[in-house]
C-alpha cells in the first residue's frame, strides 16, 4: 500500500512537472515565426522587418517614396558627427566597441554574465559615457536616438541572432519579456500580442496592425507622428499607454527583458535600420 | 391617493437630504481614503500593473480638496481605488492566463 501511494505521488509530481515544463526559447521562435509566415504566406520571409508596409500594399507605395529622401538622414548625420566627437578625457564611443562601434548593432541586445542583466545598445553607450565621465544621455529622444541610428546604419544587412546563454539568469531574463509580451495590462485590458499577433492585420481604429515577426529590426526609427527620431523604448511606452497602462522606465528592467525576447523572435531576420514609420 | 403619493415624495427628500448630510466628508475622511487608494496604486505598480491615469486622478483629488471641495474630491479618490484595486486583480488574473496566449 505504501508503494502504492509512494508511485502515485512521484507520478503526480511528473504530471505537475510536465504541465508546467516551459517551451525553450528555440521551440518559441520557431512557432512564432510559423505563425506569421502562415497568416501572410504571401510576404516574403525578408520583408518582415518591414514592419506594417510588408502587409500595407498602398501605404507601402509613400513609404517608399519618403526612402528616397529619408527624413532620418539629419539624424545620421548628426549621430556620426556625435560618435567622432573624441569625450572631455580624449577618448572616443570606438573605444568602448568591438571593431571600434563599426557594424555592431547586431552584438546587442546580450546577457552579461558578468553585470547579470540584458545590456542593449543604448545602455552600452551610457556605460560608455559613465565610463569616460560623461553624463549620460536621456533614453528615449535625441542624441541616444541620432547616435544609435549611426551605428545601426553602419550595421545594416548584420543578423539578427540573440544568443541565451546556458545560464538561469539570462533564461529567466528571456522569460519575464515574454511574460510581459503576453499580459494584458492597463485600463483597456491589452496584451502586446493582442494587437500584434491575434490583432495583426487587422485595424485599430484606423491603423493595421503589424505582424511582430521583425519589430525591432529598424530601431530607431523616424516616426511621422513624432516628427523625430526615436528608441525601441519610446515606442515600447507609447504602446503601453495607448492601453492606458503606465509605462515603464526606458532601459528599466522590464523593457530590456522585453527587447531581449522580441528580437530574439526575430533571429534570422536582418537590422535594417534606422526606419521610418508613420 | 394623492395624499400617499405626497407622502412618499416627501419622505424620499427627506431621506435623501439625511443620507447627504449624513455623508458631508471631512477633511480626515479625505486623507484616510487618499491614504488607502494611494496604497492601492502603489501596490499595483509592484505588480507592475499600475494603470495610466491613476496618479494624475490622484493629483487632482487632492487639488480639489485643497480647493474645498471634499466631495468631488472623494469621488475621485474612490475612481483612483477602483483603479489601483483593479490593477492588482488584473496582476494576479494575468499570472494564471498570460502562458495560455503563448503561440505554440
Ligand atoms: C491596442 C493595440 C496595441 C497594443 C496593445 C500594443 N501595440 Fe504596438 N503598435 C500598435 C499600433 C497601432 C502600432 C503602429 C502600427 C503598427 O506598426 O502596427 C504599433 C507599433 C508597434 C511597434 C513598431 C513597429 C514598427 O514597425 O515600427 C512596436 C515595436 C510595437 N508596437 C511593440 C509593442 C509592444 C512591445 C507592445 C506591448 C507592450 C505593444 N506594441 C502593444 C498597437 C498596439
Amino acid at each position: 500500500m505504501k508503494k502504492l501511494i509512494a508511485c502515485f505521488a512521484l507520478g503526480c509530481f511528473f504530471a505537475g512537472v510536465s504541465t508546467v515544463a516551459l517551451s525553450t526559447p528555440e521551440e518559441d521562435r520557431v512557432a512564432f515565426q510559423n505563425y506569421y509566415q502562415t497568416k501572410f504566406s504571401d510576404v516574403p520571409y525578408d520583408d518582415f522587418i518591414n514592419g506594417v508596409y510588408s502587409i500595407d500594399m498602398p501605404s507601402r507605395e509613400q513609404w517608399q517614396t519618403l526612402e528616397e529622401f529619408p527624413p532620418y538622414e539629419l539624424a545620421l548625420e548628426q549621430g556620426e558627427t556625435i560618435f567622432n566627437t573624441p569625450f572631455a578625457n580624449g577618448k572616443t564611443y570606438a573605444d568602448c566597441f568591438d571593431n571600434g562601434g563599426i557594424g555592431i548593432r547586431q552584438n546587442y541586445p546580450y546577457f552579461d554574465l558578468e553585470q547579470g542583466q540584458v545590456i542593449t545598445l543604448e545602455l552600452a553607450i551610457n556605460q560608455c559615457r559613465e565610463a569616460n565621465g560623461e553624463k549620460p544621455f536621456r533614453y528615449k529622444r535625441g542624441k541616444i536616438a541620432e547616435l544609435t541610428a549611426y551605428m545601426a546604419y553602419t550595421s545594416r544587412g548584420e543578423t539578427i541572432n540573440v544568443v541565451i546563454p546556458d545560464d538561469p539568469r539570462a533564461l529567466a531574463a528571456y522569460e519575464m519579456g515574454k511574460k510581459f509580451y503576453y499580459t494584458k495590462r492597463g485600463q483597456l485590458n491589452f496584451a502586446c500580442a493582442d494587437c500584434h499577433v491575434g490583432g495583426s492585420g487587422g485595424y485599430i481604429r484606423t491603423e493595421l496592425l503589424s505582424p511582430a515577426l521583425g519589430h525591432t529590426s529598424h530601431f530607431p526609427v523616424y516616426r511621422l507622428k513624432w516628427g523625430a527620431i526615436g528608441t525601441l523604448h519610446r515606442r515600447f511606452s507609447g504602446c503601453n499607454q495607448q492601453v492606458r497602462a503606465k509605462a515603464f522606465k526606458a532601459q528599466g528592467e522590464e523593457y530590456r527583458n522585453l527587447e531581449y525576447f522580441l528580437t530574439y523572435m526575430s533571429n534570422g531576420l536582418e537590422y535594417n535600420g534606422p526606419g521610418v514609420r508613420k | 391617493m394623492k395624499s400617499i403619493l405626497r407622502t412618499i415624495v416627501a419622505c424620499v427628500f427627506f431621506f435623501t437630504a439625511c443620507v447627504v448630510g449624513a455623508s458631508e466628508p471631512t477633511a480626515e475622511d479625505f486623507n484616510k481614503a487618499f491614504a488607502e487608494a494611494n496604497a492601492a496604486r502603489k501596490m499595483a505598480g509592484e505588480l507592475g500593473h499600475e494603470w495610466r491615469d491613476t496618479a494624475k486622478i490622484l493629483r487632482k483629488a487632492q487639488e480639489t480638496a485643497t480647493a474645498g471641495d471634499l466631495k468631488k474630491a472623494m469621488e475621485l479618490v474612490a475612481e483612483a481605488k477602483l483603479q489601483g484595486e483593479a490593477g492588482i486583480v488584473q496582476a494576479k488574473r494575468e499570472g494564471a492566463l498570460w502562458e495560455g496566449r503563448v503561440i505554440r
